[in-house]
């Protein structure tokens, strides 16, 4: 019986795979194929991972770096030479004396000495610049100066302040008197 | 080729996709024979086909992840094994004469064979026909291919397609009748294979 080509094609498709391949030799160069590509291309999810790891790294380094710029370890002078130690530990323990001193008799609305105050905070404010100057740099002999210098004003202003105790004890005695 | 589903094969789909290699080999078992029909009818030469399936299959193992609709996977593996048997054989430079075109009454002539003719012998007979109207009858006919996509693949016109497809199912049709005849089966002296 007669049958129209494409008809015939369409209904027996299946039947036209007559033909075989060596079925373990192609699979054979499948998996090595396959086995290359794997050790090339690493897998979606390791390069995901080791994205999330490098950002970690990065950001743990920024913070730490930071901090640690934060928390930097002050140099001391006593760092730089047992010489300037000593000799800033003899100034902070005058500072410190003179310092009690004024604390204790400290009066209270008295301008000139509150004056005198702020210029201490000044001068605060001026060594703690210093101070990280010469974190930066070290054996910085004007650096070194200026922090030296930097307790001998603050002395003669702790001694303009008892001075100014003084003078306005002695005033008020007069007043009593 | 028809395909069918069942759970089995899903669930192979799915190892595939976590690449576990007893499950490619398995799945690569139930389509291989299939596949390399396709490949060997349309390159005509059993090393090349061979060559297309290896490399049709590791480019669907490699990138089955990115199938979808795991019912699919039997016809996105045919699209790779035709368009990969069509670069091969644009490779070996296969010629698609831009034959004169024929009116469309000539193209519906109906071209009719025995229905009882064994369907070895028809495969067999695509095969010897030149490769041009040989991939074009292969894409139409039995891979349900348009002209217009047959055209656009082989990178010829569509009215070339329709005309070389009607030449390949007049001359697959003289080579079942002369056998029918003469009882000798026709083999073309450049068959590759």
């Amino acid at each position: 019986m007669k049958q129209e080509l494409e008809k015939y094609l369409k209904e027996q498709r299946l039947k036209l795979d007559v033909e075989e391949s060596e079925p373990d030799i192609v699979w054979e160069g499948i998996r090595n194929q396959l086995h290359q590509n794997k050790k090339q291309n690493l897998p979606q999810w390791f390069w995901k991972v080791a994205a999330i790891f490098l950002f970690v790294v990065s950001a743990t380094y920024f913070v730490v770096n930071e901090t640690s710029d934060k928390q930097m370890v002050i140099v001391q002078l006593s760092d730089i030479s047992e010489e300037l130690g000593n000799k800033e530990a003899s100034l902070q323990k005058v500072v410190n004396a003179k310092w009690e001193m004024v604390e204790q008799e400290l009066p209270e609305n008295n301008s000139e000495i509150q004056f005198l105050l702020n210029e201490l905070k000044s001068l605060d404010q001026i060594y703690a610049t210093y101070q990280k100057d010469l974190n930066n740099t070290i054996d910085n002999e004007p650096v070194i100066h200026v922090l030296l210098d930097y307790y001998e004003k603050k002395i003669k202003v702790l001694n303009r302040i008892l001075l100014e105790i003084e003078k306005q004890e002695n005033h008020e005695k007069t007043i009593t008197l | 080729m028809e395909i069918h589903h069942n759970d089995n094969e899903l669930s192979l789909i799915r190892l595939c996709k976590k690449g576990d290699a007893k499950a490619q080999y398995r799945l690569y078992k139930l389509y291989c024979k299939g596949m390399f029909n396709v490949a060997i009818r349309l390159t005509n030469d059993k090393s090349l086909a061979e060559d297309v399936l290896q490399d049709a299959f590791v480019k669907a193992f490699t990138e089955i992840d990115k199938l979808q609709n795991e019912k699919a996977f039997g016809g996105w593996l045919k699209r790779i094994v035709i368009n990969r048997s069509i670069d091969v054989t644009r490779k070996e430079k296969t010629f698609y004469a831009e034959v004169e075109s024929l009116g469309n009454n000539e193209l519906e002539i109906a071209v009719e064979i025995d229905s009882e003719f064994s369907p070895e012998r028809i495969h067999h007979y695509i095969k010897q026909l030149p490769d041009g109207a040989r991939e074009i009858l292969v894409l139409r006919a039995l891979e349900g291919y348009k002209h217009a996509e047959i055209g656009e693949k082989l990178g010829i016109s569509e009215s070339t397609a329709k005309t070389q497809f009607f030449r390949a199912k007049q001359l697959l049709e003289k080579m079942i009748q002369d056998e029918t005849r003469t009882g000798k089966i026709f083999e073309r002296a450049t068959a590759k294979a």
